[in-house]
């Protein structure tokens, strides 16, 4: 069963065997928080128009996670705009991705002894699933394949979080084009969400933000 | 299962994000921190008086302060309206187009980085008598300024707020220290009486005010960067102005009574050549002559640490020009990428830390007086880029609003821009007929005319730029301007989608 927009771009933005990060936390966080509300669209339960979230009346999405963060948006129905969300999002998205991961047994946490204290980090527990992510879209992208609408919106949260490289690794430069072209051909709403995570993480290093 | 409110119990998503907005107080530390105080008195008031040989520096301190406040009210009203607020080019794309936009974007980074080179000379000053006196070695200027340069470039890929709290207290007791040597300074005056005669405004009306001019508007760069916290701000339309006009009154108040106390202290007639003499030593010597030693190491330290605050302040700044010339394409995509670990612009701060090795070890062969030849001039040639560019922006505010119907009031949308573009212009075109005099060389020398063709050939070329984009790039010349907000990396946009004319039905969405 492939896993969820969310759970990919995690697996994505880290290491498959160590599991560390690939980036800095801001800008794992924001591209987490767009694949969540990326989640959310493909669901069919969000809508973006004009820089801003509406929700759709549609059935309940098929996941806790998802569900629950439906209802946080329709709690919080004051602030719509999608900058906003990000911002607020990618300060908590990290530890909901880990736990939906951790509960679907593709992490497992493991204690590592730094200078003075121990941290917990998460390591995939099968490497195979976590490098699978990336060597599909690589794979793809490289024979001109057209991904499926999901691949297309992770790939272009890899480009909005300027992971590329770490990615596609010696097919990033020509996979750029038809990458591109995959992406100008996605839905609205899709385009709009990819546009504002990679403002947002450009934003943050204009304002000085971590 | 998914308590999203795991973290902070039933928090609001309004509330958690006004926790992260900033208030009056950091943004006002921040834009001080900017204008680096001590620096400014240590440094350029100092080699100002003794270069330019005019007496009339404090009262050009107040006359550009209050220039800069009008100038200010627009520039704060127009900042929500500005895609890429705290940088001037966006500002000047907006008002005056897109072609111009782009010469400003040049301008800017030749500005900032040139002022960057000028700093690193200052360094070399003043950690040498520091150094003498802590360990009685003598080290070539350039050397240290090579230390700095490395300091400076490992700190610029890391991220500033790593740095940040460091820098408020630096920055406080520089200011406290500023007020200590001015009260000291007042009470020791030359022939015992406090003369008022540098703070004349007849000296507003003398040849050679442009110099002035130029010298305050080197010490006040850092007051235009608090509207990049515009959309973060906690009470919008208000936080930034309030703390952009403290930030501004506070630094004019330091320098007007700083230099004037100096002049006090050694006389008015007599600061010129005191300055001449002694350099930036200056103010050492009359607070050793007057507080002590221990008051005098506490200043030589805090000079060298406002230094460095001072190279990393515009190290940043010239890397995020760097940046969003990146994200909008204007320069190659390298330029918009972000450190892998942390977001700070990369590529800007690879090519400032590359330009500023280059000069330095040019200098340093050369064997240029590091105050004199490499702050000075440099710095004085990037105040002047820094001007010229607010000249632009001011007259970009005054044509925004009379094209733009917004709710502000008449003296916000169009008395003070206005009074501010004349202004700034006036203080421009003064600046440029007395620039010999800022630098002091001769008037047919050819830095007189060199450094302002230099920017004038800059903003052709840039001109020219733009129109060639407009013809040959429309998507790289739509996102002038719109700084991180050109969505370039995907090659999206941040336009509605209707904007977007490429657009290819695909097959529906495949729900989950």
């Amino acid at each position: 069963m492939p896993l969820l927009l969310a759970d990919d771009y995690y697996l994505i933005a880290h290491d498959d065997v160590s599991g560390t990060a690939r980036c800095g936390e801001g800008r794992a966080g924001l591209g987490l928080a767009g694949a969540l509300l990326g989640e959310l669209v493909l669901f069919g339960s969000i809508d973006i128009e004009r820089r801003n979230i509406v929700i759709l009346d549609a059935p309940s999405p098929g996941d806790a996670l998802a569900r629950a963060l439906l209802e946080e948006l329709l709690r919080n129905s004051d602030v719509t705009s999608v900058p906003d969300w990000l911002q607020y999002l990618s300060q908590k998205a990290q530890s909901q991705v880990v736990q939906r991961l951790l509960h679907a047994g593709h992490l497992r946490p493991t204690e590592v002894r730094r200078l003075l204290q121990t941290r917990t980090i998460y390591v995939p527990t099968d490497m195979n699933v976590a490098a699978w992510v990336a060597a599909r879209l690589a794979n793809a992208l490289s024979k001109n394949e057209q991904l499926p609408v999901p691949d297309v919106v992770l790939s272009g949260l890899v480009v909005a979080t300027e992971l590329e490289l770490e990615v596609f690794q010696h097919v990033a430069s020509e996979v750029a084009r038809p990458l591109r072209r995959q992406l100008t051909g996605l839905p609205p709403a899709l385009r709009a969400l990819l546009s504002e995570t990679e403002a947002a993480v450009g934003d943050a290093v204009l304002r000085h933000r971590r | 299962m998914f308590n999203t409110n795991a973290a902070g119990g039933d928090t609001k998503v309004t509330s958690a994000l006004a926790a992260n907005r900033l208030g009056v107080p950091a943004v006002t530390y921040f834009a001080i921190s900017m204008c680096t105080p001590f620096t400014v008195l240590a440094g350029v008031t100092t080699t100002g008086y003794a270069v330019t040989g005019q007496i009339g520096i404090p009262i050009g301190f107040l006359a550009m302060g209050v220039v800069l406040a009008v100038f200010c009210v627009g520039y704060v009203t127009m900042a929500p309206y500005v895609p890429n607020a705290g940088a001037f080019n966006a500002y000047i794309a907006k008002g005056l187009g897109r072609p111009a936009g782009v010469a400003a974007s040049w301008l800017a980074l030749a500005s900032y980085n040139a002022m960057q080179i000028g700093v690193y000379g200052a360094l070399g000053d003043a950690a040498q008598p520091l150094l003498r006196a802590w360990f009685g070695i003598d080290v070539a200027w350039w050397v240290i300024s090579l230390v700095g340069w490395a300091i400076v470039a490992v700190l610029g890929t890391q991220h500033i707020d790593l740095n940040g709290k460091i820098l408020a207290v630096l920055m406080i007791a520089e200011c406290l220290v500023i007020l200590v040597y001015a009260v000291s300074f007042l009470l020791h005056p030359a022939g015992g009486t406090v003369s008022l005669e540098t703070l004349a405004p007849q000296h507003l009306f003398e040849p050679g005010v442009g110099a002035l001019f130029c010298l305050a508007v080197l010490g006040f760069v850092g007051f235009e960067t608090a509207v990049v916290f515009s959309e973060e701000a906690k009470v919008p339309g208000r936080t930034v102005p309030v703390a952009t006009y403290l930030s501004l009154g506070v630094t004019t108040l330091l320098y007007v009574l700083g230099s004037w106390a100096m002049s006090v202290s050694t006389g008015p007639g007599r600061i010129t050549e005191q300055a001449g003499t002694h350099g930036s030593e200056l103010v050492f010597r009359l607070a050793g002559d007057q507080l002590g030693v221990m008051m005098v190491g506490i200043g030589r330290f805090l000079y060298v640490t406002s230094v460095l605050a001072c190279l990393i302040a515009f190290h940043n700044a010239a890397a995020r020009y760097a940046f969003a010339m990146g994200r909008e394409r204007l320069l190659p995509s390298f330029f918009g990428q972000t450190s892998s670990r942390n977001s700070s612009p990369r590529g800007g701060s690879i090519l400032q830390s590359v330009l500023g090795f280059v000069a330095i070890i040019c200098f340093g062969v050369a064997g240029l007086h590091p105050l004199r030849d490499v702050f000075f001039i440099w710095t004085s040639a990037g105040a002047m880029g820094i001007l010229l560019l607010i000249v632009l922006t001011s007259f970009a505010i005054v044509l925004f609003f009379a094209r733009t119907l917004t709710p502000e009031s008449a003296w916000k949308r169009t008395i003070a821009p206005v009074l501010a573009a004349a202004s700034t212009l006036v203080a421009f075109v003064l600046v440029l007929a007395n620039f010999d005099v800022t630098l002091g060389v001769p008037p047919n020398s050819t830095l007189h005319w060199a450094i302002p063709g230099g920017y004038l050939v800059l903003l052709l070329v840039g001109l020219l730029w733009g129109f060639r984009l407009r013809g040959r790039k429309p998507r790289v010349y739509a996102n002038i301007g719109l700084g991180a907000k050109s969505v370039t990396r995907t090659g999206l946009g941040l336009g509605r989608p209707e904007d977007q004319d490429d657009t290819t039905e695909f097959a529906p969405i495949s729900r989950y």
